[in-house]
């Protein structure tokens, strides 16, 4: 094989026809002009779609440079788009206090203080004002569920999953007592009213009167599903469980038997609440509804339906005036008892709700949820406070030591702002993260060619997913990081500029994809780029004209891991989300897809693949979710059609890179021969020879 | 037996049983890649259309009975899906990768993921993409022999690995002593030199997507039985580990794709097993991360896993041959 490194490039330009250069620079001033021009109205979906379709646009190239310039061809590109973007949104928002779901909540001092328990295994005690922690109660590798605090306020108890009850010094923080392992994980706790000894429901239905002391004692039996909720009740020794098996039962906890059993309420109950009289109870049920339950009559008096999820906990104010009912669905409703009344629905968590607590003057409300944080709730549904999830531990540093503006112009000095001072300070981190990860995939790959070199990128995109996936404490798990602050202070919140508000995301995409555009033409009329496309056309001839293929292929991932970070970064501004959905396997193929149809190694083919794949896409998307009749599917089977009918009649694409090297004048070449680039170098045209 | 053994040997032959579907899975790879250098990424969705039909007939034929069906019907409207499924591979290679014999490697790999797309959203406008408890004999799950009294060795691990001894030893000697077998292996050295002696190149890679389709079906209804659920995705991830067995073992190998499928299995089941063992990296790092342990979802990686660390020492697989274009 004959194809030499290419000699340089001769602008050899015919006369009125615009360069290359030109061309880019109109494409990115119209891109820049897209907001002023588009109607008010349509500023959200659009500009959407538009910064989707930068995403697209920015990652495309950076895959060009590996597939498309060295021949690399990098099936697991999406995991270099994830490392800028989770990078990023681990540093704009630093994760803090719990680390992991907050199951239960107590008020203290009048909801000046309070106490959640954590899957991470610890309890927290917090001071609410200024949202510090002030001690933790901890078990090493055991995750709790639930707990409680004694009625003289001495001793903190918590249980779980690790099979042990725990007992703490409430004062001092220390563990005084730990009992055996028990069958099964604990899922409810609760202290008798002399504080001597401890109720323990169990995952299984049993429940244990254990005294503090010795933290071994009775089994009562009676429930077959988990146990969900234990509360004393109105005679000394007594006490209500609460199951999923669809009953309440009363017992007395001296005599180590059951009084009296509740049947067949119509679901599991997940949460009871009790009034002072021991007459009637409030039942929190897995049906997405509570009811006012007669303990006497057995009747339901009345229904409290308004959630959209089952019900996870109640609580009743202390004067008995109101109710709290937290629910699976992210909200708390609040109502008034006497005419039940819907009072306010308390939002803000953007997880289920696992418990909702009135402080002991009843003006304020606790909530705890799955989403890490505990916030404080003022009767009328205001937030007033919340615990620290994370913190924008950047955007308050440069808030600090910085000037701020006001009025609507503030946005003149948008590059004085702490948000999107934040985003650049965040940007080249990221930008090295994904180099390194280019490193750590460039580096193992090095000898593999062709098929194994795909499968094995594809492989690392996997393990990337996985990590992210399962390692919740750093990347929130399967729901992502969430809560990321915007791009520009002035584009969120109540004062903000409602045009920054939908464009801002906008405004950095551009601003990444010239980078992008400029890096990849500088690097493609350059030495390296050279080196590239000779490794590409054939590695021995590359090599035996003195190009060193392994550095040069290490140059390749790093270049385009880092230009792959940004289009993470701009997927962060643009949803304040980053979640491991965005990272599926099937996003690496639409990148390629982008290329293939542009033409391999060919940067307007890739502007334009990515433009038709992204906006196109997008817009399919959301047109086709107005049509019920037409499936959801229809767009990736007409992506696939695509796919394979381009493969099929125009394998090289629509704007060949070949016609785009004609065009700038470089060494005549044959059109019809070897216009694809053979990725798979030497056995590629030879079969298995 | 020590109890320690005795887990282990569980761990270890649930782990066989996994492998050897992966391996079978695998083998449909390995011979398509050893004839026309191509990696026929629709190959999981060919797996799972294979169950998918699988279902379709007992449903058409049982209704709402299907669970109660018996050994011997289940057997024949296995096997008939698979033949159809084998059908259905030799369709695919006519429709999809047959224009393209001559293409460059990437088109053809292009096309192949473009399949692998297109069927799978196909399955899903057929069939929906709710997850499906999939029906057989519920007898074939429970114990045959224990081992020391505790291992359970179930009716359908023994059917497997018979019937996978059987059909290996049946794919040796077509491959071996036929005419057909002698054809695919001149097809594997060197296409255009076995075409130019009379070869049907077209005929050759028919039968091996027959073949490897085939396997691929009775293999895919064997994960769904022991998954307890199926849906439209589960050729993607079978597609995937049954492709890094194949590389793993040397694509090209049909010892090796079998080989490299056990491998796989085997410390995936292990690796799941024993993560309680392994530290948590960040717990190390101070007491808030304390409670971290390594999570079973990293199950699916693990395959991958491997395949990275033994192709850095053996960058053409275990029992594959130093060739030109391979690594």
């Amino acid at each position: 094989m004959s194809a030499a490194p290419k000699a340089a490039p001769v602008f050899a330009k015919k006369p009125g026809r615009v360069s290359e250069t030109q061309s880019f620079l109109i494409l990115l001033g119209v891109l820049m002009l897209v907001p002023f021009v588009t109607p008010a109205g349509l500023y959200g979906p659009a500009l959407s779609i538009g910064s989707f379709t930068l995403i697209y646009l920015i990652a495309a190239q950076a895959l060009n440079l590996q597939v498309g310039y060295t021949g690399l061809l990098n099936l697991g590109a999406v995991a270099f788009v994830g490392i800028g973007g989770y990078t990023a949104g681990i540093l704009l928002a630093v994760p803090g206090g719990h680390k992991a779901a907050i199951y239960d909540v107590v008020a203290l001092k009048d909801g000046q203080q309070c106490l959640s328990v954590s899957k991470d295994g610890s309890v927290r005690l917090w001071d609410i004002a200024s949202g510090s922690q002030l001690r933790a109660y901890r078990v090493n590798r055991k995750s709790l569920k639930s707990m409680a605090l004694s009625p003289d306020g001495k001793l903190v108890a918590a249980g779980g999953e690790g099979r042990r009850v725990f007992v703490w010094d409430f004062d001092s923080g220390e563990l005084k007592n730990q009992s055996e392992e028990f069958q099964k994980p604990i899922t409810a706790l609760c202290f008798s009213a002399d504080s001597q000894s401890l109720m323990v429901g169990h995952d299984d239905g049993l429940v244990q009167v254990l005294p503090v002391s010795s933290l071994s004692g009775k089994k009562l039996e009676g429930h077959y599903m988990p146990v969900r909720q234990l509360l004393r009740g109105s005679q000394p020794g007594q006490f209500y469980s609460v199951a999923e098996d669809r009953t309440v039962r009363l017992w007395d906890s001296l005599a180590g038997r059951q009084l009296k059993e509740w049947k067949n309420i119509k679901n599991g109950v997940r949460s009871m609440a009790l009034f002072k009289d021991g007459e009637r109870a409030i039942l929190g049920l897995s049906s997405r509804e509570a009811v006012l339950f007669n303990l006497k009559t057995s009747a339901v008096e009345h229904r409290y339906v308004t959630h959209g999820a089952a019900i996870e906990h109640v609580a009743l104010s202390p004067d008995e005036s109101q109710l709290l009912i937290g629910s699976r669905d992210k909200t708390t409703s609040l109502w008034t008892l006497g005419e039940p009344k819907l009072e306010c629905k308390l939002e803000g968590h953007l997880e289920a709700v696992t418990a909702a607590v009135f402080s002991h003057s009843g003006k304020k409300i606790l909530t705890c949820s799955t989403d890490r944080s505990v916030r404080l709730f003022s009767l009328k549904g205001e937030q007033e406070q919340i615990l620290p999830v994370s913190t924008w531990a950047l955007v308050a540093f440069y808030k600090r030591n910085l000037p701020s503006f006001s009025g609507n112009s503030r946005w003149m000095f948008f590059f004085l702002d702490p948000h999107f001072l934040a985003y650049m300070t965040v940007t080249p981190v990221a930008m090295l993260a994904a180099a390194l990860m280019g490193l750590a995939i460039g580096v193992p790959t090095l000898r593999l060619r062709g098929d194994y070199f795909a499968i094995v990128t594809l492989g690392f995109a996997q393990i990337f997913q996985l990590i992210v996936r399962n390692e919740e404490w750093l990347t929130g798990g399967p729901s992502g990081l969430k809560g990321l602050p915007a791009i520009f202070s002035f584009a969120e919140g109540p004062d903000s500029i409602a045009f920054f508000r939908d464009t801002g995301h906008y405004f950095l995409g551009v601003f990444f994809f010239a980078i992008t555009l400029l890096v990849m033409l500088r690097i493609r009329d350059s030495r390296m780029g050279r080196a590239f496309m000779a490794i590409r056309d054939d590695e021995l001839a590359a090599q035996s004209n003195g190009i060193q293929l392994s550095r040069y292929k290490i140059y390749s991932f790093l270049i385009s891991a880092m230009l792959a970070a940004l289009a993470g970064i701009v997927q962060v501004s643009r949803v304040k989300i980053i979640s491991p959905t965005d990272l599926l396997f099937w996003e690496s193929i639409l990148y390629l897809c982008c290329i293939v149809f542009g033409g391999l190694g060919s940067i307007k083919g890739a502007v334009f693949g990515a433009v038709l794949i992204g906006s196109l896409g997008e817009v399919m998307r959301q047109v086709l979710s107005n049509y019920p009749a037409v499936p959801a599917q229809a767009r990736y089977i007409a992506f696939a059609v695509v796919l394979i009918v381009v493969m099929r009649y125009k394998p090289e694409g629509l704007f060949p890179a070949a016609d785009e090297e004609l065009e700038r004048g470089t060494r005549e070449r044959d059109r019809h021969k070897d216009v694809t680039p053979s990725l798979f170098t030497i056995g590629a045209k030879h079969g298995a020879a | 037996m020590s109890e320690k053994l005795l887990e282990f040997l569980e761990f270890a032959i649930n782990g066989l049983n996994t492998g050897i579907l992966y391996g079978l899975v695998a083998i449909g790879y390995t011979m398509v890649y050893g004839i026309i250098k191509l990696i026929n990424f629709a190959h999981g969705e060919v797996c799972m259309l294979g169950i998918m039909m699988t279902y379709t007939l007992i449903g058409l034929f049982y209704g709402s009975e299907a669970a109660a069906i018996g050994l011997l019907p289940f057997v024949i409207f296995v096997g008939v899906a698979a033949v159809i499924d084998g059908g259905l591979g030799i369709g695919l290679d006519i429709v999809a990768y047959k224009p393209l014999r001559n293409a460059s490697r990437l088109s053809a790999l292009i096309t192949a993921i473009g399949m692998s797309l297109l069927l799978q959203n196909l399955a899903v406008l057929i069939w929906g993409a709710q997850p499906a408890t999939p029906s057989f004999p519920e007898w074939l799950n429970e114990p045959m022999v224990l081992i020391g009294g505790t291992v359970p060795i179930s009716y359908m691990a023994v059917i497997i690995w018979v019937s996978t001894i059987i059909s290996m030893v049946m794919l040796y000697l077509v491959v071996m002593k036929t005419k057909l077998g002698t054809a695919m292996r001149a097809c594997s050295q060197n296409s255009t030199a076995a075409a130019l002696m009379g070869v049907q190149l077209d005929k050759v890679v028919g039968a091996t997507f027959f073949i490897g389709s085939v396997f691929a079906a009775f293999a895919g209804i064997a994960v769904a039985m022991n998954k307890g659920s199926y849906d439209y995705q589960i050729g993607l991830y079978i597609g995937l580990v049954a492709f890094a067995a194949a590389v793993l073992g040397g694509i090209g190998n049909i010892p090796g794709a079998m080989l490299g499928g056990v491998i796989i299995g085997v410390v995936e089941s292990l690796a799941v097993g024993y993560v309680d063992y392994i530290p948590h990296p960040a717990s190390f790092l101070s007491a808030d991360y304390a409670h971290l342990k390594i999570s079973t979802g990293y199950k699916e990686g693990v395959g991958f896993l491997v395949l990275i660390v033994i192709l850095l020492f053996r960058p053409q697989g275990l029992l594959g041959s130093k060739g030109g274009d391979r690594a």
